[in-house]
């Protein structure tokens, strides 16, 4: 679903990611480990494509990110949830229509945005503006948001970083729950381990594990 | 959604520039058309030979009246006039054996078509009749017209351009301004898969809207002013045809171009400023 081959990326000079490689595990929960500013973010932007590998090769759903033009590029974002790590909502419309927003501009017909905020215990913010809503809440919108429309895979980048604890937990018991009954994917960017039971890959010093 | 600054932004910039630029582009075609009005009543005198009798007049006459320049030409009979003069000086007609005035005519021309030049020719093309015996019109009083119209003209232009430069810059940087508040949002968009032609549709209504409803707003306020003026307050008696005529001319242009102003603004800077990210 998601394969790293000797993935090398620079900016400039600074090297971030040299000679990644790494396959996750379908219908599982995946992480990436590593420490700050280690190229956690860098290897969550190149799966979407935001960023382009300086050298080797990402395959998302089989297909080379690198082959594909721009439309082909925002054709596979819409098969990919997308958790951003400052969370990234629209200003200027309620919480719940900036998930239907995104089935109205893509054109998705499965749009499961009751659901999804009430898994995550959202319902009462549905009609909320960002700039209403704490970085917390503002962060389970964003949740809500990558599973709304049931796609088969999920990328996140430090998605717990304004959370609490309980509600971190929650949030974990609900990818849980989609990974076992929805056969969802994820894979989240962390530094440190949520799971000993997830699949784990690290990218401290530059080596995956 | 919520209106944000930016777009009340837009609106407020699209309703002073339509309004005033309206106002005073209606002002500059009323004087237009006063100065013009002007021109075309200077007259032209055609005088004939004492020779000519009535009927050579009226065939001269006819002709003028079906010639695509005449505004108006009419005969000025010579006992009229001969009786205008003598009752003006008080002379006794007595004196006279006969009346020395001569059949003339007196022609006024459409505006667009008067200027010196064109009643030179007129004049050339008139004194090939042999019945005509001088054609005359008061040069000077043409001269410091024209004169003042083409000066009244050029500043014009020169205003007008002018405001109009401003009116694209200001709406090319607060368009800047609005896609730079909202390129985050574009972009995030991009990431959950929608297309970039998509997000200029948005970007279009966020920014063509607020054009829209201030030239519409705008528009009803143009209409009040010149209602509330023509019943309360027609201190400078401009005629009431000129005044509407001049006002839908400029509001119709400056509907046009305000539409053309915020839709090149907003094609150019997403031209420039979108990124394929």
């Amino acid at each position: 679903m998601v394969e790293f081959i000797d993935v090398f990326k620079s900016f400039g000079t600074a090297i971030v990611i040299d000679g990644l490689s790494f396959k996750i595990v379908p219908d599982a929960i995946n992480q990436i480990l590593g420490p700050q500013s280690s190229g956690k973010s860098t290897v969550i932007k190149l799966i979407y494509g935001a960023v382009k590998p300086t050298s080797g090769t990402v395959r998302v759903f089989d297909t080379d990110i690198a082959s594909l033009n721009y439309s082909g590029l925002v054709l596979l974002r819409r098969y990919i949830g997308i958790i951003f790590e400052d969370v990234r909502l629209l200003r200027g419309i309620t919480a719940r229509e900036n998930i239907t927003i995104i089935s109205r501009l893509t054109g998705k017909s499965v749009c499961l945005v009751d659901e999804a905020f009430d898994m995550l215990g959202i319902t009462k913010l549905s009609n909320k503006y960002p700039k209403e809503l704490s970085l917390g809440e503002q962060s389970l919108v964003g949740i809500a948001r990558s599973i709304a429309f049931n796609f088969p895979l999920v990328i996140a980048d430090e998605p717990f970083r304004y959370l609490a604890a309980n509600n971190k937990k929650m949030v974990l018991d609900v990818f849980r729950y989609l990974s076992k009954k929805r056969k969802m994917t994820f894979l989240i960017a962390t530094q440190n381990s949520l799971s000993d039971d997830f699949n784990t890959f690290r990218i401290d010093n530059n080596e995956t594990g | 959604m919520k209106r944000d600054n930016v777009s009340i932004a837009l609106f407020f910039t699209a309703v002073a520039f339509f309004f005033s630029m309206s106002i005073l582009m209606g002002l500059f075609f009323s004087a237009n058309d006063i100065m013009n009005n002007r021109k075309s009543n200077i007259p032209v005198y055609i005088f004939f030979k004492t020779s000519a009798n009535l009927n050579d007049v009226q065939d001269q006459l006819l002709s003028l009246k079906n010639d695509r320049h005449v505004k108006q030409a009419n005969i000025i009979d010579k006992e009229i006039a001969f009786h205008k003069i003598v009752n003006k000086f008080s002379i006794d007609r007595s004196i006279f054996d006969y009346n020395p005035f001569p059949y003339s005519i007196r022609v006024l021309f459409k505006s667009k078509f008067l200027n010196k030049d064109f009643l030179l020719s007129i004049k050339s093309k008139l004194s090939l009749n042999n019945k005509i015996d001088a054609v005359r019109f008061p040069e000077n009083i043409l001269n410091n017209v024209e004169h003042l119209h083409a000066i009244f003209l050029r500043f014009s232009e020169v205003v007008i351009f002018i405001l109009y430069l401003v009116e694209l810059v200001v709406f090319i940087s607060i368009i800047r301004i609005f896609y730079s508040h909202k390129k985050q949002d574009f972009d995030t968009l991009k990431f959950l898969g929608v297309k970039r032609l998509r997000i200029f549709g948005i970007f279009f209504k966020n920014t063509v809207t607020p054009a829209i409803i201030g030239i519409i707003f705008s528009l009803i306020i143009i209409a009040g002013i010149y209602f509330a003026y023509m019943q309360y307050a027609d201190v400078f008696q401009i005629d009431k045809h000129i005044l509407l005529s001049a006002l839908k001319k400029s509001c119709i242009i400056n509907v046009l171009l305000s539409f053309v102003f915020a839709i090149f603004a907003t094609i150019f800077i997403f031209f420039i400023k979108d990124e394929k990210v």
